[in-house]
């Protein structure tokens, strides 16, 4: 989309103006202000151009500028039930939390790209996973700011309005946030309900639900695994892969790959339709040759069993698959088997989702706590049937 | 859509005014921006007005383009748009049909009479017209012409069919049978009364938002045999008149059609297709067989074998009577099911393919000899008791061939099963890794009590309109879904003028019909749920609710 820019505007009624209020600075400013009003009006032709595209649509929507106060009052404070935290020296209801880091900022907001000090000729800018990260609802910087109140500038803050379900998502009944939608886009249940369940899709989805990559071509060729600090990179002769920290490649270099091969250890398919049980699915789906599906023994040929590590927000997705998977077949899906718990410690804060943080090394840290991931211990494994 | 800018919404206005402003006054922050002010008046709030406005109409865009944003805010979009919106997802805006159905003629002579194409027949305040112009002539006159009807003879009444069809499109003209027919005019010279004689069918509403939302899905999920949104929108694109579709398959409790020796094999799957918001009572004249007489409880054991047609999709026999004017029914002493043929299906036994097209239904009732001689049908005399007894072996043999006993039978079943089961079965259609089993859904037969508080004063309404909404309502849930007594209140009120209460409780009542024709009864106040009973394969999966608005009692107590 072609957009209008503040430049070419001064530059066509600029002189005007400066004559009319006597300051070019004042002109420059004004300008900017209309112009930083109408872009967001061309976001949201943007965002409507978009919407009606199952591949494209947007999840959530765009404040283009959003100027935030970061002030005494947006800090967190002791709710009812934190007694048992000892923060600071404040235990009651309502006194502020001893934390100069974070602010509180409200649910909907999905992600802050960028914050400048000034919208026009900004001196300092803050960005997303580097000098902030926002979750649950929380802004934790990495450094305190000095003042008791600040003003920033949100750049194309984004919110969850459900935008994703209300303009596509409930023509096929699938109601996720805008948050998940973001994880797992909208198109992949598309694809599904519309095409049907093959096997290229029903993986394609359950691999955005383990966020663990499959190969997304036939014939890929591995030229290529690395390993980085925060997880390994798969490079094929078609796309580059990333796996994160707990998922173990498990390709090889010159391997050739087929469509929705897996790549690693994050999601592995141990059974597909073999008339005798695959020996790779664990011990309580054994009858002898046979297939156990708590008390019913079932014929294996028709059974499909993946193990997927889905956690987190992830999991709301599945009950989707309910609707879409074939009927004459079962397919089992193996959770969390390797995923490892994740606790926190010495922190002020605890999160629901720890795997954001699991990827990062080194530790997240401010000066007024520390978040270290520990992996030293395993969930228990779940199964989902469809 | 016109809106003038005195209409705009002053927060959104505001809003971008405080954001340009902020802007300015980062930099210039004792510059006087207050209203009234040159800057603020003629800048920045004719730009804020002119970019609300922008933002208003992309807001209505965005509203335009989601029909689930159209069904919360009906009149704020116009039509073109709805139909622009719909062509994406290959749906046709439905306009409605017309209910159509027999009409049984009470005569009081045999004489030859007309019926005026243009008659208006009413029943309960719905017009009808009849298909055509009707002749009702005598067995001797007949000679089997498209607009002639037989009049035969009823106990001492003499009747006849005719076809009619509903004035106007909608549900509303889907009469029960049995529906008493209010006035019929210009009405023949010997006609005494009429009354809906089988279940009317084909009327259907014009597709409201909520409709078109769940066509929408149908019109974009893949028709393919695969999971069950699949199925369900492959049936219904095919059969556009299925209300919903349940599916049963590989390792779901309540299959049982997969299990060899003990081992669940996969492979099957059993479709419950609801194929009409209530089941066809259907009633006919038949000859059944005789098969003995007690002549101790001077008793006839008569059957009824219903053929492949019948059978399909039937759920119960209702009545067994001699007379159309008769009231109850004699007693049906055994209702078994069979299984016919069932082709390269794998059915076990009877009991993994009730009410599907394959079932096979012989009921067998018993008729004193006092009205037996009711339903004689020769032109000669019935007999008395003690010839009839005599000659029973001659009316035993030939009660079948002759006709002599004719009784009028009504049943319960669903339509089409025996159609979508064939399409199902299609070469070109048919799935290529399962077997799939059509079936009626598994009935829970329903009843629905309330009781309204009216205040004193308070103006009358219609009682018929108010049982037709609280029926659709009822009848509108799919698979799986309980039926909360919250959305019948509404109903009500959506219904009734000021002045009335709905007196809490209201009582819900269920029958369930088991496949193994078991019945089960459940009831709530609050919502009724889908029984879940794997050993009797039954749950949400495949259970239907149904309730007609004779099942409804709204009782009024005027305080």
């Amino acid at each position: 989309m072609n957009r209008i820019s503040s430049q070419d505007l001064l530059e066509l009624v600029g002189s005007f103006w400066s004559r009319i209020v006597a300051s070019a600075s004042l002109t420059v400013k004004l300008v900017a202000g209309l112009i930083a009003g109408h872009r967001q009006s061309e976001q949201s032709v943007d965002e409507l151009v978009r919407s009606i595209s199952a591949r494209d649509i947007g999840a959530g929507k765009v404040s283009v500028w959003t100027k935030l106060v970061f002030s005494v009052d947006s800090k967190p404070q002791f709710e009812y039930g934190d007694a048992s935290q000892k923060y600071g020296i404040g235990y009651f209801y309502g006194d502020l939390k001893d934390n100069k880091a974070i602010y509180v900022l409200p649910n909907d907001i999905i992600s802050i790209p960028i914050m400048y000090d000034d919208p026009i000729k900004p001196t300092v800018s803050y960005v997303e996973n580097i000098d902030y990260i926002l979750q649950n609802g929380k802004l934790i910087f990495r450094q305190p700011f000095d003042s008791t109140s600040t003003t920033l500038y949100a750049f194309k803050l984004l919110r969850d309005t459900s935008h994703t379900y209300r303009q596509l998502g409930y023509v096929i009944g699938v109601n996720l946030s805008d948050f998940l939608f973001r994880k797992i886009p909208l198109s992949e249940f598309w694809r599904l309900y519309s095409y049907g369940p093959n096997y290229y899709n029903i993986m394609r989805l359950i691999s955005l639900c383990a966020d663990a990559p499959i190969a997304l071509h036939e014939n890929e060729i591995v030229q290529g695994v690395l390993m980085l600090p925060e997880g390994h990179i798969v490079i094929t002769d078609k796309e580059i892969y990333f796996l994160k920290l707990n998922q173990l490649p498990t390709v090889k270099e010159g391997q050739v790959l087929k469509q929705a091969d897996s790549l690693s250890s994050g999601i592995q398919v141990l059974h597909d339709k073999m008339p005798m049980m695959s020996r790779n699915a664990p011990d309580y789906m054994l009858e002898n040759n046979n297939f156990k599906y708590g008390s019913i023994v079932a014929n294996p040929a028709r059974v499909i069993v993946i193990k997927a590590d889905i956690a987190g927000d992830r999991t709301a997705a599945l009950k989707y698959f309910t609707n879409i998977m074939p009927l004459d077949t079962k397919l089992v899906l193996l959770s969390n088997v390797n995923v490892q718990a994740v606790t926190i410690s010495d922190s002020s804060m605890s999160f629901q989702n720890t795997r954001t943080l699991s990827v990062r090394t080194p530790p997240f840290s401010s000066n007024s706590f520390t978040i270290t991931p520990k992996c030293n211990s395993r969930i228990k494994y779940g199964s989902y049937g469809f | 859509m016109e809106t003038s800018l005195a209409q705009q919404s002053s927060e959104s206005v505001f809003a971008k005014e405080e954001l340009i402003i902020a802007f300015i006054q980062e930099s210039f922050p004792s510059l006087d921006m207050s209203p009234g002010t040159v800057i603020r008046d003629l800048v920045i709030r004719l730009y804020a007005h002119l970019e609300t406005r922008l933002q208003e109409q992309i807001d209505l865009a965005l509203i335009s383009s989601s029909l689930l944003e159209i069904s919360k805010n009906p009149n704020v979009v116009d039509e073109e748009q709805v139909e622009r919106l719909l062509s994406n997802y290959n749906v046709v805006k439905s306009e409605g049909a017309k209910a159509f159905g027999k009409v049984r003629i009470f005569l009081n002579s045999s004489n030859s009479v007309f019926v005026d194409a243009n008659a208006d027949i009413v029943i309960n305040d719905i017009t009808f017209n009849p298909k055509e112009a009707f002749v009702l002539l005598p067995a001797e006159s007949y000679s089997a012409a498209p607009n002639q009807r037989l009049i035969t003879r009823s106990g001492t009444a003499y009747t006849a069919l005719i076809d009619v069809v509903a004035s106007t499109t909608g549900s509303e003209g889907n009469m029960r049978s049995g529906s008493l027919v209010a006035s019929l005019s210009p009405a023949p010279a010997t006609f005494v009364s009429a009354k809906v004689d089988s279940d009317f069918s084909g009327g259907q509403d014009a597709d409201d938002n909520v409709a078109l939302l769940a066509k929408m899905r149908t019109g974009i999920v893949g028709k393919v045999f695969g999971g069950r949104e699949h199925i369900k929108a492959k049936l219904k694109n095919a059969f556009p008149g299925i209300m919903d579709v349940g599916s049963v398959g590989f390792l779901d409790p309540e299959m049982k059609r997969d299990l060899v020796n003990g081992v669940h094999s996969g492979g099957r799957i059993d479709i419950f297709v609801k194929s009409a918001s209530y089941p066809s009572r259907i009633q006919e004249q038949v000859i059944p067989k005789l098969v003995s007489f007690n002549s101790v409880d001077k008793e006839g054991l008569f059957e009824i074998v219903f053929d492949e047609n019948k059978s399909s999709g039937l759920y119960i026999v209702e009545s067994i009577k001699a007379l159309l004017t008769q009231l109850g029914s004699y007693d049906i002493v055994s209702d078994v099911r069979a299984l016919g043929n069932f082709g390269n299906h794998y059915i076990e036994d009877i009991s993994k393919s009730a009410f599907s097209a394959y079932q096979r239904v012989t009921v067998k009732f018993t008729v004193a000899f006092d009205e037996m001689v009711k339903a004689w049908s020769l032109s000669d005399p019935a007999p008395d008791i003690s010839t009839f007894i005599t000659d029973l072996a001659y009316y035993i043999d030939n009660q079948q061939n002759l006709g002599i006993f004719k009784f009028y039978v009504e049943y319960l079943k669903l339509p089409d099963l025996q159609e979508i089961q064939a399409y199902v079965d299609l070469a070109s259609e048919r799935s290529l890794s399962a077997d799939m089993l059509v079936h009626a859904p598994i009935p829970v037969l329903s009843s629905l009590q309330i009781r309204l508080l009216k205040k004193t004063g308070s103006s009358n309404f219609d009682l018929a309109k108010l049982k037709s909404a609280l029926t659709s309502k009822f009848n509108s849930y799919g698979f799986g879904e309980r039926i909360p007594g919250s959305a019948l209140v509404h109903t009500v009120y959506e219904n009734v003028p000021e002045g009335y209460t709905v007196d809490l409780p209201i009582h819900m009542y269920g029958v369930v019909i088991n496949p193994d024709l078991s019945k089960d009864v459940i009831f709530s106040s609050d919502a009724l749920q889908p029984p879940t009973i794997y050993e009797k394969g039954v749950s949400p999966n495949n259970v239907a609710f149904f309730l007609e608005s004779d099942m409804v009692d709204v009782s009024i107590k005027e305080c």
